[in-house]
């Protein structure tokens, strides 16, 4: 009996032990995500801050990394209040209805190791305005162990996610065909972001 | 006599410039804002690249982004200027006529 308990004790540990799970709520909000629209006649510059989600991912077997990346529709930020407000509404983001753009990773695929860092094409699923669309993703990771201390004063590991990617809101019905002379199709996504996880 | 001769001459040169002024302040203002092509801001993200450990950049750097309310002139501005410009000119035009029509009528 005792060695039965002691299995289903320690069985997740076993199975789950090498992955380590980081979590992307920025304390110090330096997480942030750069997005451009260069239409026609205006290019629109912005960045979001609002960025939270959960990766897990072992060293030793990368490739097996996954989780969620979630940002505040509500936290995306233009220059022009106007714009940001009508960015913001119904016709659009609609931010009220649809709080949450969130990017589920699945796997890694085509995983090259480069000095420091891991490039990899991340499979998952991106969802906006409840929208959800396979997408595979170049990503680079750099893996820091033990530099959590260093950053935030907190023993533990770093997980840095970097990605540059194109999204076209047609393929998420942000007002298909519509303004494109004004707001581009094609949004420019550049993402660079920490992940922590503490030693329990 | 001689500045008799010449007033009208610079009343209508001091005319002129007044009812360009708006057109050229609003344009100078524009171009002094790094003459944006689209409409104006209410405030600009300053970037700013922070090593992702303090005192390492060779671990590499994130992008830290602040937004700072300052308000940027678009390309609205000298197209306001130049309306206000347009109407000015108008209005000039229009007065230079119906005082013509008066004189012309007197005689």
């Amino acid at each position: 009996m005792k060695h039965i308990r002691f299995f289903f004790f320690f069985f997740p540990v076993l199975l789950f032990g090498g992955a380590k799970a980081f979590d992307f709520k920025d304390p110090k909000g330096v997480n942030t995500v750069i997005f451009q629209l260069d239409a026609l006649l205006e290019s629109i510059n912005g960045s979001a801050g609002g960025v939270s989600g959960n990766v897990s991912f072992d060293p030793e077997k990368p490739a097996e990394t996954s989780g969620t990346i979630s940002l505040e529709a509500s936290s995306l930020r233009v220059d022009n209040s106007v714009l940001q407000e009508h960015m913001h509404g119904e016709d659009w983001l609609d931010v009220q209805k649809f709080p949450t753009i969130e990017f589920s990773l699945a796997n890694l695929t085509q995983l090259k190791q480069q000095g420091r860092s891991l490039h990899a094409l991340a499979e998952g699923k991106m969802t906006i305005r409840n929208v959800t669309l396979k997408m595979n993703l170049p990503v680079e990771l750099t893996y820091l162990e033990g530099m959590l201390e260093k950053r935030n004063r907190v023993p533990g590991d770093l997980l840095i996610v970097r990605s540059k990617f194109k999204v076209k809101r047609d393929d998420f019905g942000i007002k298909p065909g519509e303004y494109l002379d004004k707001v581009a199709n094609e949004i420019d996504i550049s993402i660079n972001l920490a992940g922590a996880c503490p030693v329990k | 006599m001689h500045t008799n001769r010449h007033t009208p001459e610079l009343k209508s040169v001091i005319q002129n410039l007044i009812t360009l002024l708006p057109f050229c302040t609003t344009l100078i203002f524009w171009i002094l804002d790094g003459a944006r092509l689209s409409f104006w801001a209410t405030s600009i993200a300053v970037q700013e690249e922070v090593p992702v450990v303090e005192g390492m950049p060779e671990l590499g750097t994130q992008t830290k982004v602040t937004w700072v309310d300052q308000f940027i002139c678009g390309i609205e501005t000298p197209a306001i200027g130049f309306l206000v410009t347009a109407c000015l000119l108008f209005i000039r035009i229009y007065r230079k006529r119906s005082l013509k029509k008066i004189t012309t009528s007197m005689e």
